[in-house]
Formats: structure tokens, C-alpha cells, sequence
């Protein structure tokens, strides 16, 4: 892997006019929506409206973003990882005698150095937004807003990643797509609700991403979370691992 | 664009030795001892689903074969490939690309991949394969035949010691295959390689100078074009009025294999070990002539590839 194989697998992202759309419209668009709306009712009835920032206001759009933004970072990974394959094109990189290995490796850092500037702007905005359009409410601290940003970087890179490797290991992008959205938006939430299932529930992606979710982010939304730190931390690096390893292997092995 | 010195100094660019690929109880592959020496167009003829492709992708890492081993460029594979990989150039049954890029960002890809001259030779590979004009234009709107050579232009960065090409000119127009077969020749006259599979007999007659045939994963024969072709079967058709008579007259003796009636006259099929077509075609007309017989069309049938390798196919169809 070197510098030049970055640069071109992230011109072959971002190139993708249709794709970066709906990556900007679930990060930034989501959160500037959301606000745009909160705004426009505080400024129709402020007596009956609060100010559209603040730090529920804030908590809320955070969450928003994470769940939107998993949902963002699963159509970025999945092009990032079945893509060449899926046009037909990995087999002329393989032909360049390139290792398969560093030809997987460039994926998941060229998906991320897309991905990072497009949540970070989102991120910005919701902090920015929240806290001058604050008005009578409290504010978030600086420091809350640090915590909160590291949590959606958290949930959403650590997606981004999986998606690659599993849509790497998978060799298409729309089931990969399905797959994961389901495993995650869906059927993890259900699991997080059945109590008999216990500290099994440890294992679940969702549920140690829910762990390291700043004080009041969550609501009464969470169902379950982790409640070690470092079970938490292994279960979310363990996800990330076995993606990637999937990914490395299905790439090195399959028929180009 | 410049010729490099011969990588390892290897007499054969590709060798084979007991290749073999099986896909469950189907061989694709079969057994295939294969040398192709440098600096020649080297035909690899095969009917559809042959095994063309899949000794290819073999060679290329795309897929692994299932026993035998091989040599590219002097090195063994897969130990060496990346090394031979580096001064080899391949298109492998279509061209594909990313549509959203243009030509020359597609190129830029595959040369991030490779060695930092790579990126140096684009500009030059796409002037000559007279996609300069239209290289930043995206893909998508490409012809095929664009797409061909864009793909030529792909192998071409490389400057490559071998150039593997599936089907090159499939989906050409028949300006386009002009140009390939010229670019193809000349590319051969700079001391390259050229492997270059295909089904299309005569179009490998025109530009190769070896060939082999392959049928059902086995190599049937292999060797220069002209040798090859010329092991078939030799005739000589005789145009007369009488036909009946003119067999009689020309069966006599070892002169021909056999005689058939055919159109307007006669076909003369020569005997493996009878003379010179000509000096055969010069006995026919001075018996035709000493029998009071008129001839008027006499004419030593070319022999091709294509007959060549229709009479090999066929008899393997019948034996299966």
C-alpha cells in the first residue's frame, strides 16, 4: 500500500456523484434538516417552541446523526469494498502483480479519509447550530461536545470499516448493503430488548457502541448497554477484526 | 515509449509445464506444456470454451491452477509474480473500467498500483493508441472499440516485455481491427511479446507468427503459422467441361490422394508425400492437355489456418 494507492481509491469514491449525494444528504443534511425544522417552529411560536439548539437539542441530533450516519457509512463501505469487484475491474489491479492484501488494506483508509471530513463537517454543524442557537436553554460544554463527537466517530467509523470488510467477503454491494443495515438498524435494536438473553447481549455491536454514549445521548432509547468499558472496547475491536479478516481473506483467495 | 532489456534473460516468456485446472469433475485445463519465445506474435486458437481463458488467468494469479507449474517472463509463478507481473501488460476477455472516471483517471488507477514510472507513460500510451483527445472524457461514453484501446493503453504504461491479450478485437469495427493488427505488429517489431488469444482464425493468421491450437484444455498442435497451416491437407482444383473423364485421367498412378468432383470440374487432393504443388499442377495440365481434355481454370488452393484448424477440430469432435 502507498500514498498514490490512497489518492486513487479515494478518486474512485468520490468521483461517484450519485453515492457522495446520499453520503452529504445522511450526514450534514440530516443534521442541518433537523435543525432547520426546530428553527423554523421556534421562530413561528417561540412561546410555544423552544430555541431549536441547546443541549437536549443537541443530544437528540447527535443521535440522530450516529443512527443516520451507521446507515451513510455502510453505502460508503460497501463501495469501498465490493466496488472494483463489482465492476469488473479488480481483476486488471490484481494484474499488476500488487498484492491482494495491500489492494483490500487501501480500502478501508481510502472509505475513511472520505467519510471523516463529511461527518466532522456534520459534527460541526450540530455543535455550532446547537450552541448559538442555544438562546434561553443551557448550552452543551465544550467537553460534552468533544465526548459526544467521539462517540458518533466511534459508531460510524467502526460501521464504515465492518462494511467494508463484509462487503468485501460478501464480493457484491446491494446484499452487503441489506445485511448490514438489517444486522444493525434492525435486528441488533430488537435483540437489545430481549432481556432473557442476558450478557449475550455483550457481543452485540450495537450494544457496546451504547456503552461509551455520553450521559443523556441515548435517552430512553438505549434498551441495553455493555456495562464494562473494556468488555465494550474488545467487542467493538473483535467486529472490526473479524470484518476485516473475512475481507483479507475472501480477497486473497477468491478467482479474480 | 522504449523497448526495456529482456527482464531475466530467459529464452521463453511463458512456460507451462503440466498445467492443469480443474473446475470439479470439468478440466478446463488439461495437462498443457506451452513455450512461447520472445519477440514474436504468438497465436493461441481455440474454439469457445477451450480453456484460452482460464491458461490465461492462470498466468495472471487470477486464479489458481490445480497442478503443473509455470513460468512468466524467466520467473516462476506464483513465487515471482509480482516481479514478472511488473513488465507484462494483459487484457482479460473484455476491457472493464470505472464509468464515472474518464479515460485518463482510469489509467492514473492501475497506475497507482505499479511502479512511479507508470504514471509517467500515460500521456504517451494514450497518444498512441489515438485516445489523446478524448482521455479526459469520462469512460461511460466511451465506444467499445475506445474501450479496446484504452485497454491497450492500460497494457502499454507498463512498457511491457510481454502483452497478454484476450479477444483484443472483439466488438471492433473493422477500421479498428486494421489499426490493432498494425499496432499489434509494430509493437512486436520493438522486441515485445504479443500473446494473443483468440478465436478469430484469420485474424491470428494475419498478425501472429506461431500459433497454437487448443481444444478442449490440450494443445493439438503448435508451431510457426505457415508450418502449421501446410500440414493440411493440399489441392489443386481443375475447371474442365468434363469432369468424369478428367478423374479417370488424373487417379492414374501416385499423382494425387484422391479426386473429387467439384463445380465445374475436378478437386486434386495431393498426397502427403507427392510432389510440389506446383510441379504436380504442371503434370495435371499436360495430361489433361494429352488426354485432348479442356481446362480451363487451374489453381493451387492457398493453404490456411482456418482449413488447418477446421480439419483438427473436427477430427477430435469425431474421435470424442
Amino acid at each position: 500500500m502507498n500514498l498514490r494507492m490512497i489518492k486513487a481509491e479515494i478518486l474512485k469514491l468520490v468521483t461517484r456523484r450519485g453515492l457522495m449525494a446520499w453520503v452529504l444528504l445522511l450526514t450534514s443534511g440530516a443534521v442541518s434538516i433537523m435543525f432547520t425544522v426546530l428553527a423554523v417552529r421556534h421562530g413561528s411560536d417561540p412561546g410555544k417552541y423552544s430555541p431549536a439548539g441547546g443541549l437536549h437539542n443537541f443530544q437528540n441530533a447527535s443521535y440522530f446523526l450516529t443512527s443516520i450516519g451507521m446507515a451513510a457509512a455502510v453505502l460508503l463501505g460497501t463501495m469501498a469494498g465490493a466496488g472494483d469487484v463489482g465492476g469488473g475491474v479488480f481483476r486488471d489491479l490484481v494484474v499488476t502483480g500488487r498484492s491482494r492484501l495491500s489492494l483490500f488494506g487501501v480500502r478501508s483508509v481510502g472509505a475513511l479519509l472520505v467519510f471523516l471530513p463529511l461527518i466532522l463537517l456534520a459534527l460541526g454543524i450540530t455543535a455550532v447550530v446547537a450552541t448559538t442557537l442555544s438562546g434561553s436553554l443551557p448550552a452543551p460544554s465544550f467537553t460534552f461536545i468533544i465526548e459526544t463527537s467521539g462517540w458518533v466517530l466511534l459508531s460510524t467509523c467502526s460501521m464504515l470499516i465492518i462494511a467494508v470488510g463484509v462487503s468485501s467477503l460478501i464480493g457484491s454491494r446491494a446484499p452487503s448493503i441489506t445485511v448490514l443495515l438489517a444486522w444493525q438498524l434492525l435486528v441488533s435494536q430488537l435483540l437489545l430488548q430481549v432481556t432473557f438473553l442476558g450478557h449475550i447481549r455483550d457481543a452485540l455491536l450495537l450494544s457496546a457502541q451504547h456503552h461509551f454514549a455520553p450521559a443523556g445521548v441515548l435517552g430512553g432509547r438505549a434498551g441495553y448497554a455493555t456495562s464494562s468499558a473494556v468488555v465494550a472496547g474488545l467487542v467493538v475491536v473483535a467486529w472490526v477484526i473479524a470484518a476485516l479478516a473475512g475481507g483479507a481473506w475472501r480477497t486473497r483467495t477468491m478467482d479474480a | 515509449m522504449t523497448s526495456t532489456p529482456f527482464t531475466n534473460g530467459a529464452p521463453y516468456v511463458i512456460e507451462t509445464d503440466g498445467l492443469t485446472k480443474r473446475f470439479g469433475e470439468r478440466v478446463a485445463v488439461d495437462g498443457v506444456d506451452l513455450a512461447v519465445s520472445r519477440g514474436q506474435a504468438f497465436g493461441f486458437l481455440g474454439p469457445n470454451g477451450a480453456g484460452k481463458t482460464t491458461l490465461i488467468r492462470m498466468l495472471l494469479g487470477l486464479t489458481e491452477p490445480t497442478s503443473g507449474s509455470m513460468r512468466l517472463l524467466g520467473r516462476p509463478l506464483p513465487i515471482e509474480r509480482a516481479a514478472a507481473l511488473a513488465r507484462v501488460g494483459a487484457i482479460v476477455e473484455e476491457p472493464r473500467f470505472h464509468p464515472q472516471l474518464t479515460g485518463r483517471q482510469n489509467l492514473y488507477i492501475v497506475a497507482a498500483c505499479r511502479e512511479r514510472e507508470t504514471h509517467d507513460r500515460i500521456p504517451a500510451a494514450l497518444e498512441r493508441v489515438g485516445l489523446a483527445d478524448r482521455a479526459d472524457e469520462r469512460v461511460s461514453g466511451y465506444s467499445m472499440g475506445m474501450r479496446q484501446r484504452l485497454g491497450i493503453a492500460r497494457c502499454l504504461m507498463v512498457d511491457p516485455d510481454l502483452l497478454i491479450l484476450d479477444e483484443p478485437t472483439n466488438g471492433l469495427d473493422p477500421a479498428g481491427i486494421l489499426e490493432m493488427r498494425t499496432l499489434l505488429r509494430a509493437l512486436v517489431d520493438e522486441g515485445r511479446t504479443v500473446f494473443l488469444s483468440s478465436h478469430l482464425l484469420d485474424e491470428v493468421e494475419k498478425v501472429c507468427d506461431s500459433v497454437a491450437i487448443v481444444d478442449r484444455g490440450t494443445i493439438v498442435t503448435a508451431g510457426p503459422v505457415a508450418e502449421i497451416a501446410s500440414g493440411g491437407r493440399r489441392v489443386i482444383e481443375v475447371g474442365t467441361t468434363q469432369p468424369g473423364r478428367a478423374a479417370m485421367v488424373l487417379s492414374e498412378g501416385r499423382l494425387a490422394h484422391s479426386v473429387e468432383a467439384a463445380g465445374d470440374g475436378v478437386r486434386v487432393v495431393l498426397a502427403p508425400d507427392s510432389w510440389e504443388p506446383q510441379a504436380v499442377a504442371a503434370e495435371i495440365a499436360r495430361r489433361m492437355i494429352g488426354a485432348g481434355l479442356e481446362l480451363h481454370r487451374l489453381e493451387i488452393a492457398r493453404a490456411t489456418l482456418e482449413q488447418r484448424f477446421m480439419e483438427i477440430t473436427t477430427r477430435l469432435g469425431e474421435a470424442a
